[in-house]
């Protein structure tokens, strides 16, 4: 892992001494300069993240207990922002939530697109797949789904208006959202033997 | 009236949709800062950022997803985003960080360091130079805090900062609560490191709070402001003219009291910092 061509010097706190590299060539003006750069600069940050995301080996050089800490706080804060997106559905599994995500992570990476709400939405579809998914997730799951597609990368927002329902059988009610581009969302639900319009 | 061509910008917050009343109430607010990725294409403006733009606060788009750090060039959809966002909130400039988010198709969902090294650095200008063309306005780059250090570096974190925004010729988003916690953590002189960067490049500053947990400081962004950073933030106003300065907060919010006192706090900061500053040329490279 160590660069061989190594330093221009000493560790520099001139400002000027950073910029003046006319020791060392200048290989950011060729392509092929900088596709080995970005070639080189790829694998040691796949390792990284795979050390830090996937319970990987911390690679060769790093001080593994505070690569450790690193990846207990990603991952807290990947929990974390995954409950605060999903309120419903953190306050619904209560003490659950923890052993229930845990168990998801291990073994669902991170979506790349639409952050912790696509995440939660992940993690919503693994509960109704592996067990159950309570309502207020159900509910949560609708509106993201009335205003996201779900792709292979996450959440693409819709262009167009979408609806979704669901029959929540333990309150006997059925929920939907409805959601128009510029407009927003509205949704409702029907209780067995009322109506009841919620926005 | 602008400090080397950037905006000056005053005292700011990081907009949060829990701050939104103690934000409205706030008057002397110059800026806010916005989630970039929280502000959907085709949803209309939430109304609070719409009624501070009527009332002249200066909305800046702040993004995390971009990695320009990253090994692979930045996304041009989330490019065209950001310069999408910039425009509809007639943004002055838009920032990011010098961090990588995602590396072969694994997304990390937090901020990492580069390895300060020469490849890193081209790379780095590579991918700026495609965002700034991609951009409708400057664009500042942020430096971010690490719990740990890449192995095998080419210079100190002062040195590769500086590489990057001079060569790729970008402003500097200052995280000053971000300069504390390497120190810190890392075992550098935050005074030295101030010395070492380009000042002059100062688009505008965040302020924030963390704590400390089993030896190490941690950059919550959930915690009180500690006096060591306002001390940091006066040193640094000493320094140099700062355009703007904001507080950020990102969870266990307090009450809004508690959030005037750390904004006061920050005025009070650069001002003692200014107070102390001799008139001088810039004495720097």
């Amino acid at each position: 892992m160590a660069d061989a061509r190594s330093a221009t010097g000493p560790s520099v706190h001139h400002r000027s001494d950073a910029v003046d590299r006319s020791d060392t060539v200048d290989r950011s003006d060729t392509v092929a300069g900088r596709v080995d750069a970005r070639a080189r600069l790829a694998g040691l940050q796949l390792d990284l993240a795979r050390a830090l995301m996937a319970g990987g080996q911390a690679p060769a050089g790093f001080d593994a207990a505070r690569l450790s800490a690193a990846a207990l706080s990603l991952y807290r804060k990947r929990s974390r922002t995954v409950a605060a997106a999903w309120p419903g559905l953190a306050a619904a599994l209560n003490t659950e939530f923890r052993a229930r995500f845990d168990a998801y992570a291990a073994v669902v990476p991170l979506p790349g697109d639409g952050g912790p709400l696509a995440d939660g939405r992940a993690f919503a579809r693994w509960l109704a797949a592996n067990g159950t998914l309570p309502a207020a997730g159900r509910r949560e799951a609708l509106a993201v789904d009335a205003r996201f597609t779900t792709g292979r990368h996450g959440l693409t927002a819709r262009r167009w208006p979408a609806a979704r329902a669901a029959w929540l059988a333990q309150s006997r009610e059925l929920v939907w959202a409805v959601w128009v581009p510029h407009v927003g969302l509205r949704w409702g639900r029907l209780h067995l033997g009322r109506w009841r319009l919620t926005s | 009236m602008s400090t080397g061509g950037r905006p000056r910008l005053g005292l700011g917050i990081g907009w949060r949709p829990e701050l939104a009343l103690a934000i409205e109430r706030r008057g002397d607010l110059g800026f806010v800062e916005v989630m970039a990725e929280s502000l959907a294409a085709d949803d209309p403006l939430p109304a609070p950022i719409v009624a501070l733009r009527s009332r002249g606060v200066t909305v800046i788009p702040h993004g995390v997803t971009l990695s320009l750090g990253s090994a692979e060039p930045p996304d041009p959809r989330r490019l065209a985003a950001l310069a999408d966002l910039a425009l509809r909130l007639d943004a002055p400039l838009v920032s990011e960080h010098i961090a990588f988010v995602r590396a072969g198709g694994l997304e990390t969902g937090h901020l990492l360091p580069v390895p300060r090294t020469w490849d890193s650095v081209d790379v780095l200008v590579a991918n700026i130079q495609a965002a700034k063309a991609a951009l409708p306005v400057p664009l500042a780059l942020e430096n971010i805090a690490a719990l740990f250090e890449w192995p095998a570096a080419d210079m100190d974190e002062a040195a590769f900062l500086t590489a990057v925004l001079e060569r790729a010729d970008v402003a500097l988003l200052l995280d000053i609560e971000n300069v504390y916690a390497n120190a810190r953590n890392l075992g550098f002189d935050a005074l030295a490191f101030l010395d070492a960067i380009p000042l002059d490049r100062l688009a505008y500053v965040h302020v924030a709070g963390g704590a400390v947990e089993d030896g190490l400081y941690h950059d919550t962004h959930a915690h009180g402001v500690p006096p060591a950073v306002f001390e940091l933030l006066a040193a640094l106003a000493q320094r140099t003219d700062v355009p703007g300065a904001m507080l950020e907060r990102d969870g266990h919010f307090p009450p809004d009291a508690a959030v005037y006192n750390e904004l006061d706090a920050i005025a009070a900061a650069l001002a003692r910092g200014a107070s102390r500053r001799t008139s001088r040329d810039d004495g720097y490279g």
